[in-house]
């Protein structure tokens, strides 16, 4: 929105505005000039008559000659129009002679002392040796005989030049409107390049880069143009920078988006995975239990009610016998049966023998089950032993893995690794194969590669599934390390 | 105060029995210049601005009052010596001495002016013609009426006197005298001042009157002429009258035996006035002086 003059309106302003500024001055400059002369002229007059005055009269106020002196102002009076009046006085200040007007009006009076003009000559009149005086005689001022004063009237003086005060002010007002007439001309050269640069402004200020300004202009004003036609170039290329890093930041804010939205698909799928999980694990236990403990208890309950109904009368020892070894062999049935489920509710190997050992034994288990595909673990000496939610982790992990290297790599080698980062600060355990590879989706994205990452993500670490280098896939965690996080000393078995 | 005054012995004068005692009134160098020219007749001389000093040496003396002050002072001390006043006008010794003491034998005088005959003797063969002499007088002048009266008559003059009042407006009183063809100034403090001089010379000057005056500081104010008496006019004569005074007589006072002119010629241009070199030559000389 514009506010103020227009650029035409200011530039006539500027154009036009000086010259009537001058014109004023110089007109003021020239009147009071002229009435200080004029002032001045009558000031000088004015003594200068007072002063010839007083002393042109002084012997006609002597003589008592008023006839003469009369006279002499009356021909005074005619020389000068500015001599409003002349007055010759005596020492009282009374008239002797006079001639024009006595009252002021506006007239400005000089008045001078009239005084004798004493000779000291050798007069014989003082007490000094009579005779013998110098020979020069000294004149001096005398006693006081009147007063001289003349009325000067600038009146006439200013009549007679303002007529030259006329003319002086019309030629500084000639000279006032060619000055602006030069400066219009000057402000059109001018106009016209601001009014371009003004609208390629607008046009900037609007979002119209692509301006056009003809470089025609000279000096500053060329300089302008070209000033404004870059800085729109410059503005166009910033603009189109700042937009692809919006664009590119919104793309980036639309994966974050995804992820979290695929984030919560997977939670979501884990969490049907795991309760269907959990719901199969209690059914077969619930199967595990009623076909072989309760099958078994069963069986001992026969067994011991068969020794018991013989009424009073005691079985026969081979019979007792055989009965005491069906139970024994029974009860041990459901001693590992019992076990069995221990073992797939937690692994006891990990509370008795530690992480390292426990992934020794799984290792080995997967090795002696799995002949065509060969099962290694390699553990740093200074990995330590874990606490126990970190282990748990790490053996689930571990075990997950493996699983899919059985299900799906068709490997021949797998290997597990415990390491330390060169810092101390992180664990490393990778899994690696030399199968496959990962062919499709199901490699990073199944329900048991989901479970790893939820079960990295809540110890605080990281996963990452990448293709093996020889073909196969390797599997890497990593989890954050405090070394006073350490369980405990030596291979990081519990006693059973 | 004046100093010691040295007393070398001459021979000239080295028979006068009275001593000379110079009485100054001021330490003036024209003081000086008359001491040095009293000197020069009375080598013997003693000089000095106190009358105290003076009066205490010893011996028969005679006392030269050099101006009125010194006059005044010689009155008033009182002493029985012969006093000469020199330098001082006629007007002002009558003022100065009174008429009882200028009566007495012992004091006398050389008045300063020359005499009214010497100066119409001058105005005389300035204009060589019977021309009319106006003259102002006040009540202190106005004794020397009938000597410028007679003399006027001898040398063929018309004379004619205004009387006028001490102090007044001389130019106004000028108006009484138009009808002279010449103005004759005598000394006399009522009439002739500083302050009215110049007008006096101007109001002349106009009517195209010359004045003939008495000094010559006043022909070069702007007088025509004047008759007057030199300082080494004076000193001749002052030493003549001690010599009478030691020859036991002492005369009245009186105006300069010596006399010269002065001519002032811008202002005898002006009135188309030719004064001869006769006319400057007028005068008497002492002895040994030009």
């Amino acid at each position: 929105m514009r506010r103020g003059p227009s650029i035409t309106a200011l530039l006539i302003g500027i154009a036009t505005l000086p010259a009537f500024v001058m014109f004023l001055v110089v007109s003021a400059s020239i009147y009071a000039t002229r009435v200080g002369e004029v002032r001045a002229d009558i000031d000088e007059r004015g003594r200068l008559l007072a002063a010839v005055l007083a002393d042109g009269s002084r012997y006609g106020i002597v003589s008592g000659n008023v006839p003469a002196l009369q006279e002499t102002l009356r021909g005074l009076m005619t020389t000068d129009a500015s001599i409003a009046g002349i007055e010759i006085l005596d020492v009282q200040r009374r008239p002797i002679a006079s001639a024009g007007t006595a009252a002021n009006g506006g007239a400005l009076v000089f008045e001078r002392p009239i005084k004798g003009l004493a000779i000291d000559a050798d007069l014989f009149d003082s007490s000094a040796p009579h005779g013998i005086g110098d020979e020069r005689p000294k004149f001096r001022e005398g006693p006081l005989i009147g007063y001289s004063r003349v009325r000067m009237s600038p009146e006439p003086l200013m009549k007679a030049r303002r007529t030259g005060l006329l003319i002086a002010g019309l030629i500084v007002l000639v000279a006032a409107v060619l000055s602006a007439t030069l400066g219009l001309w000057l402000t059109q050269r001018v106009r016209r390049p601001l009014g371009d640069v003004m609208s390629a402004l607008r046009s900037i200020q609007q979002g119209d880069y692509a301006v056009q300004l003809p470089r025609d202009g000279q000096g500053e004003l060329g300089e302008l143009q070209g000033a404004i036609v870059d800085m729109a170039r410059e503005l166009a290329a910033a603009r189109q920078e700042l937009e692809a890093k919006v664009a590119e930041r919104t793309a980036q804010l639309e994966e974050a988006v995804q992820a979290v939205r695929a984030a919560d698909d997977e939670k979501r799928r884990l969490i049907v995975h795991v309760n269907a999980l959990m719901e199969d694990e209690r059914r077969r236990i619930a199967a595990e239990i009623h076909d072989q403990l309760n099958a078994s208890l069963l069986a001992v309950r026969l067994t011991a009610a068969s020794l018991r109904s013989r009424d009073g009368a005691s079985p026969p020892a081979e019979e007792v016998d055989e009965a005491a070894e069906r139970i024994d062999k029974t009860v041990e049935a459901v001693y590992v049966s019992a076990r069995r489920i221990v073992k797939m509710l937690r692994p006891e190997v990990l509370d008795t023998l530690g992480l390292r050992k426990a992934l020794d034994e799984m290792v080995r288990q997967y090795d002696e089950m799995h002949p065509t595909c060969r099962f290694r673990l390699l553990c740093a000496p200074d990995f330590p032993q874990l606490p126990d939610p970190l282990a748990i982790t790490v053996y689930r992990i571990v075990q997950e893995a493996l699983s899919n290297v059985v299900k799906h790599a068709q490997a021949t080698d797998a290997v597990v690794s415990l390491s330390m980062e060169e810092d101390g600060r992180r664990l490393v355990v990778a899994v690696s194969d030399n199968g496959r590879g990962m062919g499709g989706g199901s490699a990073t994205s199944g329900i048991g590669v989901i479970g790893m990452r939820e079960r990295t993500r809540a110890a605080g670490g990281t996963l990452e599934i990448t293709p093996n280098a020889s073909g196969g896939t390797v599997v890497e965690v990593r989890f954050p390390w405090n070394p006073g996080d350490a369980a405990g000393e030596g291979d990081g078995s519990t006693p059973a | 105060m004046l100093g010691a005054i040295a007393t070398p012995l001459s021979p000239t004068l080295a028979l006068a029995a009275s001593e000379v005692r110079v009485l100054t009134g001021d330490n003036s160098s024209a003081t000086q210049r008359a001491v040095e020219a009293l000197r020069t007749r009375l080598p013997r001389l003693m000089a000095g601005s106190e009358i105290e000093a003076l009066s205490r040496r010893t011996g028969p003396a005679v006392y030269l009052a050099i101006g009125p002050a010194a006059l005044r002072a010689l009155v008033a001390g009182g002493l029985r010596a012969p006093v000469v006043s020199l330098f001082t006008s006629s007007q002002a010794f009558h003022q100065i001495v009174g008429s009882a003491l200028a009566a007495s034998s012992r004091i006398t005088a050389i008045y300063a002016e020359a005499s009214p005959e010497h100066q119409l003797r001058l105005l005389s063969s300035i204009f060589q013609r019977r021309v009319s002499v106006g003259v102002l007088l006040t009540a202190e002048t106005a004794h020397l009426e009938p000597l410028l009266t007679q003399v006027a008559r001898e040398l063929d003059l018309e004379i004619q006197f205004h009387q006028v009042r001490a102090n007044t407006n001389i130019v106004r009183e000028l108006n009484r005298l138009t009808a002279a063809d010449v103005l004759l100034a005598v000394p006399d403090t009522g009439i002739f001042s500083p302050d009215n001089f110049r007008d006096i010379l101007e109001s002349t000057y106009r009517r195209g009157q010359p004045v003939v005056c008495y000094s010559q500081g006043m022909v070069t104010a702007g007088c025509l002429a004047a008759a007057y008496a030199s300082v080494e006019d004076i000193a001749a004569q002052a030493a003549e009258t001690v010599a009478e005074v030691d020859a036991g007589h002492v005369p009245p006072p009186r105006y300069p035996a010596y006399w010269r002119v002065a001519v002032n010629d811008s202002v005898a241009r002006s009135l188309n006035i030719v004064i001869g070199e006769d006319v400057r030559r007028l005068g008497e000389r002492p002895t040994g002086t030009r």
